[in-house]
């Protein structure tokens, strides 16, 4: 058999193309298969405003009009209104109005609906039936409501004020916006406290002390549960009526602190949904920094004491400097995972959570790509995300290679 | 008398510093143990009140979450009731089988060709190996949820040759799969007599799957399969088969019956080619005769009593040997479901001459067999390992794949391990792919099929958190039990990364 290949390609050299053809065949077919072809095909899809159904599968005209949707984007400052009718509430979709402000008609079911009475109100109202009580709402008014015709196309995705003018941050696609920020918001609070918590962990059961092994298999433990099937048991515990969290919470602060709406409030949704990420996934990142803590070498430590060095010295001086490797690794993939976060906020909060305060990028594209069937859109999205991933990243590589360079 | 005063205060100060270190180390240790057991328990607290919930009513559930029974149960309260209603709602035993089936196919295709792929990139020099290393590199940071949607749209027009491919591949890997078990159980018996153990396992365990499908027979041989694969979860609903559908899966199930019978010979060949390499066996008896002659003189001669001393571990091991066989019967008729096509047909309008890979197991498997981060870790393993082993393995006459297999893999355990069980917890908790492509639970895993308990009403926490509870104990048991492989995967992940 081996001259067989020493014959068609003469020397080692041909014969070791051939193996790796065949050895490693498999994988490099399986992975242009899976990952490279898929990748080039969204790419080629996003142009498109393909349907999974197989319905419009054509260029769009012009081909980039599903990454104008994503990612146009403006701030504008807002015209000044009269002070009773504000945009909208602050951080929240619907604004609860009084009901004298709007003339609200009924149904036949004697809900009221969609009274709207731009005119008079300079906004929508809207009446709901919530609990056989009638709600009016504000409905986050269009720009064209208030004379800016210019960006019809676009929706309020925040708004904020400043030295008492209104701000907005106004998109053609607000969700996607909402999810990038929930990203980054993720990603900001996650990766330092998962990062620092870890680290204390790991220190904590890399003391000399007996038993540490069963502590570091608690702290552990839940990253073997899967994250779907735990979040489902969080969701239990968020409950605001009988969770065991708020319950917990009461009885810690004697009763002062009622306790939060977690996953019902746009306000405490991501928090809690940040706090049951860290819960799951810090035992990983505590497991490699024990790693790098034991490959430190107890002189380090001998020889400072020996000099005077005190225990946050030590950490200061041996430690950190000596976990740095360890470090940009474990903040690197947290970043990463941050970005990709997906399972506990659809099992959690399956419509994106109030006020889409959950959403994801990830989730979204989903929610377009899969759920709405909207393939070539979704496609965009993803194309997008790709492209945030990888900014991301060769940032922090030049941080690390410029820190790297400085020492 | 002077020096022996200042000794003695001396030796009075150093005695109270002593006191002291000792005081503030137990201090020390007192608030170390105290700060980790109130983190020990923020840790496990979610898990302890998920099992104990799931042993109780479900009414006490919620009304007993303000006092301490939310943890300690009152013993009197313990009841299996929502353990069986978890079972009378979802094939909890099925799901769990596709789960099973699935991770363990994608760990052990993955382990294979992902260290074969990161073998030929780190040992051998060829064209385009540089290129194809920063490929690979460069693979890694693409996360899977990018193109998830792409990748679904890949699947459900695949060509039917790439469907064909596909099955055969996970035939493939089924008989691995097979092969590595055979192995493993060949390690474990590693005395003299394991070809006989061997055999007697083989023979019994075909024996028991003989025995397991006479005792259904209720009619001819064509019931008897029919209510088989229905017992199995197999075919859906025998009612509904229309009559050209029934023809169709007939076919298939004769086919898979004649395969069965074909894997039972292969075995059996295999097992003889094994006896007659063996010196010890092949001389001392005459290999002549029939095939189940051989058998016996093969499994008389061999001391087959004394070796076969531990029976229960046998008898475990027979089960475990059982396993691929079933699968491999459960894939081959896997394609019948595919051409009835009733499952998805109203969602997704898909039918085999599409070649649409959507609710199958193979499309839960075969994208995530080879894997860029696997790729990379086995490599950064192999590329340190001294060249010296190849260039003598080789002047010796060994091709590359024997150098592979018998020099690199021998050498290269750990990272196995940690590839190995990096993957399973990453596929074992899958939830996004296999929520896309499958519909129904012929093909769900555990992960998808919690949604039945969360969206069908009724709503019952107390079976939510059975449902959860028999997920996640199995994981944390064997967690338990292979903690060290566990903690050496995860840490040897990162400290390879780190660079």
């Amino acid at each position: 058999m081996q001259t067989f290949y020493y014959r068609l390609f003469g020397g080692r050299r041909g014969r070791d193309f051939m193996v790796a053809m065949l050895m490693g065949g498999p994988a490099f077919v399986m992975l242009f298969l899976f990952m490279i072809w898929p990748f080039v095909r969204g790419i080629d899809l996003s142009t498109t405003s393909q349907r999974f159904d197989g319905a419009g599968a054509h260029r769009l005209d012009p081909w980039y009009r599903n990454y104008d949707l994503v990612l146009s984007v403006n701030l504008i400052k807002l015209p000044d209104v009269p002070d009773d009718v504000p945009y909208r509430a602050p951080g929240a979709g619907w604004y609860r109005a009084k009901t004298t402000e709007c003339k609200a008609c009924e149904d036949e079911n004697g809900c009221k609906v969609d009274a709207q009475d731009p005119a008079d109100c300079l906004a929508v109202c809207e009446a709901v039936c919530s609990g056989g009580e009638l709600i009016f709402r504000w409905r986050q008014r269009s720009l064209e409501d208030v004379g800016l015709e210019k960006w019809s196309d676009y929706e309020i995705a925040r708004n904020f004020s400043v030295g008492g003018s209104e701000y907005a941050v106004i998109a053609k696609d607000p969700t996607f916006w909402k999810g990038l920020f929930n990203n980054f918001y993720f990603a900001i609070v996650v990766v330092p406290i998962q990062t620092g918590l870890a680290l204390l962990l790991a220190i904590l059961v890399n003391q000399k002390l007996p038993y540490r092994n069963v502590f570091r298999t608690m702290y552990f433990s839940p990253v073997v549960t899967a994250m779907v099937i735990i979040a489902v048991v969080w969701r239990f515990l968020y409950n605001p009526e009988f969770g065991l969290i708020n319950e917990m919470i009461q009885f810690v602060t004697f009763g002062q602190v009622e306790g939060f709406d977690w996953l019902q409030s746009s306000k405490m949704a991501m928090p809690a949904v940040i706090i049951m990420s860290i819960w799951q996934g810090v035992g990983f990142q505590m497991i490699v920094f024990l790693a790098g803590l034991q490959d430190i070498s107890e002189d380090l430590y001998e020889a400072s004491s020996i000099d005077g060095a005190n225990m946050v010295q030590q950490f200061r001086y041996i430690t950190l400097p000596m976990l740095r490797n360890t470090m940009i690794f474990v903040v690197l993939t947290t970043t990463i995972l941050a970005f990709r976060l997906f399972d506990q906020v659809n099992v959690m909060t399956p419509d994106g959570g109030p006020e889409e305060s959950t959403a994801t990028m990830i989730w979204y594209a989903i929610r377009r790509g899969w759920t709405q069937g909207e393939v070539g859109y979704a496609s965009a999205i993803s194309v997008v995300f790709v492209g945030i991933v990888l900014i991301i990243s060769i940032i922090q590589r030049v941080v690390v290679q410029s820190e790297s360079a400085l020492e | 008398m002077t020096t022996g005063t200042i000794d003695q205060r001396q030796l009075a100060e150093a005695q109270r510093r002593e006191t002291i270190a000792r005081v503030s180390k137990i201090i020390r240790r007192f608030v170390a143990y105290g700060l980790m057991t109130l983190l020990g328990f923020l840790f496990l607290f979610p898990i302890i009140f998920m099992v104990v919930a799931a042993f109780k009513p479900n009414d006490r559930v919620i009304a007993d979450l303000a006092s301490v029974k939310a943890f300690i149960p009152d013993p009197g309260q313990l009841t299996t009731a929502n353990i069986e209603d978890v079972f009378d709602r979802v094939r909890f035993m099925h799901l769990a089988f596709n789960s099973l089936f699935v991770t363990l196919l994608t760990v052990i295709g993955g382990l294979f060709v992902n260290s074969m792929a990161a073998y030929v990139l780190a040992r051998l020099r060829w064209v385009g190996r540089a290129v194809m290393l920063a490929i690979i590199v460069s693979l890694i940071i693409i996360p899977l949820e990018a193109i998830a949607v792409p990748l679904m749209m890949q699947v459900n027009d695949m060509i039917v040759i790439l469907t064909l491919l596909a099955l055969v591949i996970a035939a493939l890997l089924l008989g691995l799969m097979l092969y590595i078990v055979w192995r493993v159980v060949g390690k474990m018996l590693a005395d003299q007599d394991s070809i006989s153990v061997r055999i007697v396992i083989s023979v019994v365990i075909l024996g028991i799957v003989g025995l397991v499908n006479l005792l259904r027979v209720d009619g001819g041989i064509h019931d008897w399969m029919r209510d088989a694969l229905f017992s199995m979860g197999i075919t859906d609903d025998l009612a509904s088969v229309t009559l050209s559908g029934a023809i169709r899966q007939d076919v298939l199930l004769v086919i898979g019956w004649f395969a069965l019978i074909g894997i039972v010979w292969l075995v059996m060949v295999a097992l003889e080619i094994y006896a007659r390499t063996r010196p010890d066996i092949a001389s001392s008896e005459a290999l002549h005769g029939s095939m189940i002659e051989n058998f016996q003189a093969v499994a008389g001669n061999t001391r087959l009593f004394a070796a076969a001393s531990d029976r229960f571990l046998q008898i475990a091991l027979m089960l475990l040997i059982a396993l691929p066989f079933e699968i491999l019967l459960y894939l081959l008729v896997d394609a019948s479901l595919e051409i009835k096509g009733g499952l998805f047909s109203e969602t997704f309008s898909i039918n085999i001459i599409s070649g649409s890979w959507l609710n199958s197991y193979h499309v839960q498997i075969l994208p995530f067999i080879a894997e860029p981060f696997s790729i990379f870790l086995f490599y950064q393993f192999f590329i340190g390992i001294p060249k010296d082993f190849d260039e003598a393995a080789y002047v010796d006459g060994a091709g590359p794949f024997q150098i592979y297999w018998q020099i690199i893999v021998p050498l290269s355990r750990p990272v196995f391990a940690t590839v190995a069980i990096l993957k399973f917890l990453q596929f074992w908790s899958f939830y996004l792919w296999p929520l896309m492509v499958t519909r129904g639970d012929e093909f769900q895993p555990l992960m998808v099929g919690m949604d039945f308990f969360q969206t069908q009403a009724p709503i019952k926490w107390g079976s939510i958190m059975g449902y959860a509870a028999m997920v996640t104990i199995p994981v944390l048991i064997t967690f338990l039990l292979f903690q060290k492989w566990f903690v050496q995967s995860v840490s040897s992940s990162g400290v390879k990364g780190g660079g």
